[in-house]
């Protein structure tokens, strides 16, 4: 087993189960009574989840589908080799033939 | 007092999934740490809007005495764009993982040195 | 209105319009990019009037006509200007030089560095810190893509290094703003500021840690650093100018914004623990590095560690440095672009025997660029290191002391990779091109290969070279504008008065 990661992972849970049970006893409740006042009324939706979504905070939804696309651009980019792999089996072939 | 619990589980998870990230030498195995990793944080965002005997945050009816109950709805939100950040940085790295296996023959991160100081 | 704010969705429209683009006429592809970056440095530019026209000097929007902490805020300030103005520029010149650098137009390259603009420009507008997020999350992920963009070997390898480390610091960066939604329940940067002000709790030095240690990490600061000189080695060159550049510049903006903003807090001795090591380390590997580019990013890294110790003195000092540095790496990662056009080596005794038959822009550009770095008088790298150096000697006398001794590490390799790139033995450097005494491998055919003038090399570094000499000759103006700046960060009121009350 390795000393350095569960070291360092000991002080880790440490300070996180110190950090996350300050949390209930300052937690400030106004938006969240903002947002489930008025999903229904101003956005016209009844889950109040898809308002946040769709609706008070469409333009984190708009970054969260960029970087969607920039995936799907990058593995296009990485794992497109087709050609690569054609000339390859067409010089192994050619190789083989002519030994024969 | 079930807040405890899910808010300890997510602490445990998250420090399970560093382990993984830092103590595993297989590239594959690192990825799968770092889902683990980042499942840990979905839960700790979604346990903090946890209120007791609450009810889902769907308004039917109109009926504004039950608004006190119901859970935190933005928390959910943020979870949902962090799943999809981190469904794209898997299917990135596991691309990567593909090249690599096939110009280097291993995916030990040991192995892969050939960028020295 | 905010015209420079124009430049995200035209940055995402020319992203998702290159691809198509690609398919139909590939001539396209660039001029696309090129007028996309030209029109939102042109869009920055507009901004500068109406921001310092307003009340506060502080413009601020609500993205959907939501009211303030219940939508997006966008919020832009003087620092926040100066950023933009930098990302944008810096995405232009490197979009043009790229005209030249990427044969056959790839139009995922295009595309890729048109969202890494756009995702740098949106962190710095963004005036709400889940936002902050998603937006590094863009320019993460164009980032980990660009580092494979040739997919051999090295570039792989470092890419997935620079994914794992990567991935965790934002995860971790996304940890903290968990934790800090728990304690304060809102979201937005102005908001945060007043609740943690009215209630102190032992929980906000662990937010801060987990914040700072994946910024940290995104701006590679010294125990964290080990991804940048494999990035910059194996990305194509210009996307390595925006990483050192632009890309640095944004991440420590970002953790201005959170430390000075949000928190009120002035970390004094870790800011400069973490600078004087950042800098003596990144100037002493820099001396051992064969490879340019690796060398080069080890000079990027030390110039960090001198902005972090200007921070903990004075702020003036650290926002001129800042400015100074992104032109500076651009005009070094640029001109060495425009050097190694027709070639795949980067090992600095390699190319010191090839005749790689530069334009005389290139040397001049980069001794520019490398003088600069060292701190030279005359040029815009002297006149903020002066400041820093006078600075830190009131207060901090061994600390001048190591930065000193930085400039002249920094001299020395600067001038050794000036003498081996562009002086040496086998360099046809004032004679033709047909008088290189032996013919090696590796050697590059003079009849196939391309030139290296052209507008395309000629505006981004000429520009750059005369930015340098501008700030290095009138160097009040400099430090009238970073004051000016420098002031508006000092008092975090200003800036929560006018978002929460437009």
């Amino acid at each position: 087993m390795k000393l350095v990661p569960i070291f360092g992972l000991i002080i880790f849970t440490t300070l996180m189960l110190y950090a996350v049970s300050d949390l209930p006893i300052t937690h400030n409740p106004d938006v969240k009574q903002y947002y489930l006042q008025n999903a229904l009324e101003k956005t016209g939706s009844a889950n109040a989840v898809n308002a946040i979504v769709w609706d008070f905070r469409a333009y984190d939804t708009l970054g969260e589908e960029t970087v969607l696309f920039a995936a799907v651009i990058a593995v296009f980019l990485i794992a497109h080799k087709k050609s690569e792999f054609k000339l390859k089996t067409l010089k192994k072939h050619i190789s083989k033939t002519q030994s024969k | 007092m079930i807040i405890v619990y899910s808010l300890i589980a997510a602490v445990i998870l998250t420090a399970l999934g560093t382990y993984a990230l830092l103590a595993k030498d297989n590239l594959i195995k690192k990825i799968i740490g770092l889902g683990i990793f980042t499942d840990g944080i979905h839960l700790l965002l979604i346990s903090i809007g946890y209120k007791e005997e609450g009810i889902a945050p769907i308004i039917r009816d109109i009926n504004y005495q039950q608004l006190g109950a119901m859970v935190d709805p933005l928390p959910q939100a943020l979870v949902l764009t962090s799943i999809v950040i981190e469904l794209s940085i898997t299917a990135l790295a596991l691309v990567i993982i593909i090249q690599i296996h096939k110009k280097y023959k291993t995916i030990n991160s040991k192995h892969l040195r050939r960028l020295k100081e | 209105m905010i015209p420079s704010f124009l430049a995200i969705p035209v940055l995402l429209c020319a992203a998702f319009l290159i691809p198509l683009a690609g398919i139909h006429k590939k001539k396209w592809v660039p001029i696309l990019a090129i007028t996309a970056t030209l029109v939102s440095f042109i869009a920055s530019l507009m901004t500068i009037t109406p921001l310092l026209n307003s009340t506060d000097k502080i413009l601020t929007h609500q993205m959907g006509s939501w009211q303030v902490p219940y939508g997006i805020t966008i919020a832009i300030d003087q620092f926040s200007l100066m950023i933009i103005t930098l990302i944008t520029f810096t995405g232009l010149l490197a979009a043009i030089l790229s005209k030249k650098y990427i044969k056959h137009s790839k139009p995922e390259y295009y595309s890729l560095l048109c969202l890494l603009l756009a995702g740098l420009t949106g962190m710095a507008h963004t005036g709400d810190l889940f936002n902050l997020f998603v937006f590094l999350e863009i320019t993460s992920i164009s980032s980990y893509a660009l580092t494979a963009f040739y997919t051999e070997k090295k570039s792989c390898e470092a890419s997935i290094k620079y994914l794992i480390m990567g991935a965790f610091a934002t995860s971790l960066i996304l940890l903290g703003i968990a934790l800090t939604y728990g304690l304060t329940g809102t979201l937005n940067m102005a908001d945060i500021a007043i609740a943690v002000n009215n209630n102190p709790s032992p929980t906000i030095p662990i937010i801060i840690g987990l914040l700072l240690t994946g910024l940290a990490l995104k701006s590679a600061i010294v125990p964290l650093h080990a991804w940048k000189p494999d990035v910059l080695e194996a990305t194509p060159i210009p996307i390595g100018a925006i990483f050192a550049s632009a890309s640095t510049a944004t991440c420590l903006y970002a953790i201005i914004r959170i430390l000075y903003t949000i928190f009120d807090i002035h970390l004094t001795t870790l800011m400069l623990a973490a600078g004087t090591i950042t800098m003596l380390i990144g100037a002493i590997l820099a001396m051992q590095q064969d490879n340019i580019l690796r060398l080069l990013a080890y000079s990027a890294i030390s110039q960090v560690g001198y902005i972090m110790i200007a921070f903990a003195t004075d702020t003036t000092s650290a926002i001129f440095h800042l400015f100074n540095i992104t032109i500076i790496e651009a005009l070094l990662f640029l001109s060495v672009s425009a050097l190694l056009i027709n070639t795949k080596e980067t090992g600095m005794t390699k190319l010191s025997t090839m005749n790689l038959n530069p334009a005389k822009i290139i040397p001049t550009a980069f001794l520019v660029g490398a003088l600069s770095n060292a701190g030279i008088p005359l040029l815009n790298g002297f006149s903020s290191k002066w400041l820093i150096y006078i600075t830190t000697l009131e207060t901090y006398p061994l600390i001048t002391i190591a930065a000193v001794l930085t400039s002249a590490l920094t001299l020395a390799y600067s001038l050794k990779a000036y003498h081996m790139l562009f002086r040496s033995a086998g360099h046809g450097m004032g004679k033709g091109p047909g008088t290189a005494t032996t013919k090696q491998q590796g050697d590059i055919n003079h009849n196939t290969a391309q030139k290296n003038t052209g507008p395309a090399i000629l505006i981004p570094l000429i520009t750059l070279i005369i930015i340098c000499l501008y700030f290095g000759i009138f160097a009040e103006q400099g430090e009238l504008i970073s004051q000016q700046i420098a002031e508006s960060l000092s008092n975090n009121n200003i800036y929560i008065q006018a978002v929460l009350n437009k």
